[in-house]
């Protein structure tokens, strides 16, 4: 099983090698400017990865994936238990019971299917006891369930590392609930395995290098994309069979509107049942988390929050915060993904799709999650382990060093044509010329100024502005070439 | 080492580009993250007052090996007191600013508050130049 898995512990992506035509598209499009293009293939800088799966959305060539585990992995597992989070139940359309989606998880190989939203519940319940415990608090606390912004934090805004919300995600509570309930009921020799089902590489990442916890109780992760074909094609089959048995499989007229009517006419109906009735299925969409926290409180009138979601403006966000611009708000909900998890790279269904089926999945399951949310001490699920900052941008350790590395590297810079085309492999022309201090790359990979070398070469042409050819002990080394 | 900035007057969307590039490179040299958010923090405020009251101006960042020398530089209307203008409270800014979240008044004690010098050399008419020193330790 460990043979085929990542043992990184920044990241979850990996790279088909032979499907990557090395096109620079994951290197403009990295906002951690993490991945480079060498001998034609892209490779990730592995520090400076905030594991957000950008890269993945944004290859063409679908070279990029998230390495997780496999099914076959699940046959060392006498009790193997799949963990759901909201967002994964809103993949399915809605003419799919819970129920079914779980009987399809265990159709394809697990034995034990668990919703981890009655935990988001408890993190948020846990989160308002927080707020109401008088402790002096940063302002605004940063949700900790999203692991990319964390990451984020660590390489780019570690100043900020006190604002995360001392608590532990819900998959984690859940894992470590289900590892409780189960583990109590096998017989020796018997293992427990504990996967989640993600909709991101990084809450595959998690459940081998949590962030701000040691131990987890997860055995690992499977990709959600990875998962969606054999699920729907269960579901589909166990669709039929039911279809088959009896006509009356509708739950209720109002599922049956759905499957029949309009999706409009539909969503109308089953709005105007559930108005407001919240559930730990918002969890997984933006302002969700916050919402419940609300929830929780004695005074939830006086709770302000903010929300953000989306690697830009995410960023954006953290600045402000860094900037002192939010020290009004209580809480701030940020989400790497655009829609939250919803937007995941790794899920299947547009967030226009996702969003609705949430909002309708809402009332089937808002009872059992209420019923399951536990009533938990912040300080029983509190982050056991420091967030340190991660100085991926440093230039050197020593700071005399690095103010001369510095120095090169503007010189550098203002040679360069200042295009961000991307072509040396870098993400931009700045990015190049910190590579070349860093000894990593060299001042030929940049192609305007290579081009302006060979037409010199070539035609003893001399253009004005590149600087980059001046240099004469460059120069002479080509005309060596040349002999 | 310098770096020089031009802010851009009356545009709020790009106030807070050169404090940004700034808390960039000091990271990249490695200065303590503490001193990192105080230079951030300061320097974004400055770099707010000066769109709000003066219609812009310069930015000039000195990086050496014991400290950080911010000035910011300004032609701009001038403050006519400045011990009024440190009062925490105290601010004219116009209306646009204040719809847009700004002009609360903590702007100068701000800077004054995440600095370990301030300076303030104003003309009224001429124009206002602030300067303000972080310790790297």
């Amino acid at each position: 099983m460990t043979d085929n898995l990542n043992t990184s512990q920044f990241h979850s992506v990996h790279l088909h090698e032979e499907d990557c035509k090395g096109c620079t598209i994951c290197v403009t499009g990295c906002p951690a400017e993490a991945i480079r293009v060498r001998d034609g293939k892209a490779h990730i800088i592995e520090e400076k990865c905030i594991d957000c799966g950008e890269c993945i959305r944004r290859c063409p060539n679908k070279a990029k994936y998230a390495n997780s585990n496999e099914l076959s992995d699940l046959e060392l597992f006498a009790r193997r238990a799949a963990l759901i989070a909201p967002a994964v139940y809103a993949q399915f359309n809605l003419h799919y019971t819970t129920e079914q989606i779980h009987e399809a998880f265990k159709s394809i190989g697990f034995t034990d299917v668990v919703d981890v939203s009655p935990d988001a519940l408890s993190v948020s319940r846990a989160t308002a006891k927080l707020f109401e415990s008088g402790r002096p608090l940063p302002k605004p606390l940063i949700s900790s369930s999203c692991p990319t912004v964390i990451k984020l934090i660590e390489v780019r805004f570690p100043a900020l590392i006190d604002n995360i919300l001392p608590l532990l995600p819900p998959v984690e509570i859940c894992a470590r609930r289900v590892r409780r309930q189960i583990e109590k009921e096998l017989k020796p020799g018997e293992r427990l395995g504990i996967f989640f089902i993600s909709p991101c590489p990084a809450k595959i990442t998690v459940a081998r290098s949590p962030v701000g916890y040691d131990a987890t109780a997860l055995t690992g992760a499977f990709s959600f994309a990875n998962l969606y074909l054999p699920l729907i094609t269960k579901l589909r089959e166990i669709r039929d069979e039911q279809k088959k048995k009896v006509a009356a499989l509708q739950q209720s007229e109002k599922l049956a509107a759905v499957q029949k009517a309009d999706a409009s006419s539909a969503a109308r109906l089953l709005e105007n049942e559930n108005t407001a009735v919240p559930d730990g299925l918002t969890w997984g969409r933006e302002s969700g988390e916050a919402e419940y926290v609300a929830r929780y409180l004695s005074h939830p009138e006086r709770f302000c929050w903010i929300t953000s979601c989306g690697i830009k403006q995410i960023i954006e966000t953290l600045e402000g915060i860094e900037n002192g611009e939010y020290s009004c708000y209580d809480f701030a909900e940020i989400a790497a993904c655009s829609g939250g998890c919803l937007g995941g790279p790794l899920m299947i269904k547009a967030i226009s799709e996702s969003g609705a089926h949430m909002r309708m999945r809402i009332r089937e399951r808002a009872a059992a999650s209420e019923k399951a949310c536990e009533d938990l001490d912040p300080d029983a699920i509190a982050l056991s382990k420091d967030i340190a900052p991660r100085p991926a941008r440093q230039l050197s350790t020593d700071f005399g060093q690095a103010r001369r590395m510095m120095e090169q590297l503007e010189e550098i810079a203002a040679q360069l044509p200042g295009l961000d085309c991307g072509s040396c492999g870098a993400p931009n022309c700045r990015a190049l010329a910190e590579d070349i201090v860093r000894k990593q790359a060299h001042l030929e990979d940049c192609v305007t100024i290579m081009k302006a070398r060979y037409e010199e070469l070539l035609f003893g042409k001399k253009k004005k502005k590149m600087s980059g050819t001046e240099n004469p002990e460059k120069d002479n080394e080509h005309d060596n070439d040349r002999q | 080492m310098t770096f020089d900035y031009i802010v851009s007057g009356d545009d709020f969307s790009s106030a807070g580009t050169a404090s940004q590039d700034i808390k960039k490179r000091l990271q990249q040299l490695g200065v303590p993250v503490p001193v990192v958010k105080r230079t951030a923090i300061a320097m974004f405020e400055a770099e707010i007052n000066m769109v709000i009251h003066a219609h812009g101006g310069e930015a000039h960042v000195t990086i050496d090996e014991h400290k950080i020398t911010i000035v910011m530089e300004d032609h701009g209307p001038g403050i006519p007191d400045i011990d009024l203008a440190m009062q925490p409270g105290y601010s004219t800014a116009p209306e646009s600013a204040r719809d847009m979240g700004w002009g609360a008044g903590m702007g100068l004690p701000n800077m004054k508050k995440n600095s370990d010098f301030m300076k303030i050399e104003s003309t009224v008419g001429v124009g206002t130049k602030v300067t303000m020193e972080l310790n790297i330790t």
